[in-house]
């Protein structure tokens, strides 16, 4: 049972007014207010006390509302509303206002539309653009990429420099490079007209120099070209067709060996120059000189076989550019394009609009 | 922030920073460049930045970089300085939407802003006070001015149609 003292003698009379004392506690509640008349009168309070709702009257409190500045103010109330700037009272207020003075619900109606919606019409539309992939994919992808694109074009060029290999008979085509010695072999008629040229020097030249000539100069002089100069030579392996004449037009020739003798060609008084290509070098050991500029090496062989790896060569490169194409967002087909002026075929794809970049920090 | 983040955050925000920026330049290529220019700028500093607050980022991020651009521009006259009448006779409006438009292009560069941050994202006065820059009272000050114009505006237009 609970003891009922002067700290907790409140508790007791809640108790007891609200009925839930027991019979003891009741009479305990009756020694202890006699013992503490000065209670006696808290007690009576506390049972006077009446805890009936009252009704609200929101009519009573309107002499008050017209404290409110709402004529004086009314711009600022608009948009306060608006804002959700107002407490409950106010805006309830504001709002019975405004409904018994209809020329200001116009104004407020004005306001109202000021309330501005988004359009959801407008959107971003290169989300994609904007959106970020794993560091370490994004490398792996672009070394795969660059790969696919270096082998793409390394085979390309190996097919096309195979397509040269497809006529070997045909001396009106060589193919060049920087780093590849140059053997040719000069044909007959040019051989003439360089006879005919040093003859012409030779005549003009005294006889005794001539006698002497005639004795240390042999009939047929046997020579190869010695420190000759290309005058234009583009950094990529060219094919071109050149002629005989322009091959010698390009080449400078400074002197004649003649049977492991050097020979000034002045002195010579027989000159049936006979110019020949240098034997350990021929041109079947300059073939794919594209991949050897590529620190690839590749020789295609000749028939089934030939094909064969012509056509896996083709799926691999068409693989390598479909990729590219993926990357870049364009469709990029290799096409097979027929040049009837010099009879080849060549396997090519266009590359416009295509770039490959990493970003920087 | 996460890298998965940072493409949750492209997806929920860039559509309403384009519309931000949009609405305030009218420039559809420079406000895709300032789009662009805060999701640069939001990925270089993603370890720093938490993704709760990755929409306030953006959104100051692309404000100031379109204030730099307006300055730079200074293409926007003020709506104090324009007579509404030079305007209000020349063209006939029968949308709200187009008439929200052109009161919207005739307040001022930083009571448009803050009236769109209001309007299109909600954000409360604090918000606003931190992205732009300002005092919590000036971005109140400045919303009741560019409400009063506004409705003024389309008063007035109205009264005409």
């Amino acid at each position: 049972m609970r003891t009922i003292n002067r700290d907790n003698y409140e508790e007791f009379f809640i108790d007891y007014i609200e009925g839930e004392l027991n019979a003891e506690e009741n009479l305990a509640l009756q020694s202890f207010l006699a013992l503490n008349p000065d209670l006696h009168d808290e007690l009576d309070e506390m049972c006077d006390f009446d805890f009936t709702l009252e009704s609200a009257d929101f009519n009573a409190n309107k002499p008050a509302l017209k404290d409110i500045p709402f004529q004086t103010n009314f711009d600022d109330f608009c948009i306060a509303l608006i804002e959700n700037d107002l407490n409950t009272y106010d805006k309830k207020s504001f709002e019975e206002f405004v409904a018994e003075n209809p020329d200001k619900q116009v104004d407020l109606d004005l306001y109202l539309k000021t309330k501005l919606k988004a359009d959801t019409t407008l959107i971003y539309k290169d989300k994609k653009g904007l959106k970020r992939r794993n560091k370490g994919l994004v490398i792996k992808q672009f070394i795969y990429t660059s790969l696919a694109a270096a082998a793409s074009i390394a085979i390309l060029f190996t097919v096309w420099t195979s397509e040269i290999e497809k006529n070997p008979g045909d001396t009106q085509y060589n193919q060049f490079s920087q780093n590849t010695p140059i053997q040719i072999s000069t044909p007959d008629s040019i051989k003439k007209g360089i006879t005919q040229e040093l003859e012409t020097e030779k005549s003009s030249e005294d006889i005794s120099k001539t006698k002497k000539g005639k004795e240390t100069t042999p009939n047929k002089i046997k020579g190869k070209i010695q420190n000759k100069q290309i005058n234009k030579m583009d950094a990529l392996p060219i094919k071109a067709a050149i002629s005989p004449k322009q091959v010698v037009d390009k080449i400078e020739v400074k002197q004649l060996i003649a049977e492991n003798k050097v020979v000034p060609i002045k002195n010579s008084t027989e000159l049936n120059l006979k110019l020949i290509t240098h034997k350990e070098i021929t041109p079947e050991k300059t073939e794919n000189t594209g991949l050897a500029m590529l620190g690839l090496s590749w020789k295609a062989s000749k028939g089934d076989d030939e094909v064969k790896e012509k056509s896996t060569l083709l799926k691999i490169a068409s693989y390598g550019v479909n990729k590219i194409g993926k990357l870049a967002g364009k469709k990029i087909n290799l096409e097979k394009k027929y040049d009837p002026k010099t009879d080849k075929t060549r396997v090519a794809f266009n590359t416009y609009g295509i770039g490959f970049s990493t970003p920087v920090k | 922030m996460k890298l998965e983040e940072y493409n949750i955050s492209v997806d929920q925000h860039s559509d309403g920073v384009f519309r931000f920026i949009l609405k305030n330049i009218k420039d559809e290529d420079k406000a895709r460049d300032i789009v662009q220019d805060s999701f640069e700028k939001l990925w270089r500093n993603v370890d720093n930045i938490i993704f709760l607050k990755v929409k306030s980022y953006l959104y100051t991020t692309a404000y100031r970089t379109m204030i730099d651009l307006i300055r730079r521009e200074k293409r926007k006259e003020d709506f104090d300085q324009v007579d509404v009448s030079t305007y209000s006779h020349s063209q006939h409006y029968t949308d709200l939407k187009e008439i929200l438009d052109q009161a919207l292009e005739r307040l001022s560069d930083i009571q448009r802003s803050v009236v769109l941050l209001r309007d299109y994202e909600g954000y409360n006065y604090q918000e606003i006070a931190e992205i732009t820059e300002l005092s919590e009272s000036q971005v109140k000050v400045y919303i009741y001015r560019a409400r009063k114009k506004m409705k003024d505006y389309i008063g007035h237009l109205e009264s005409i149609i």
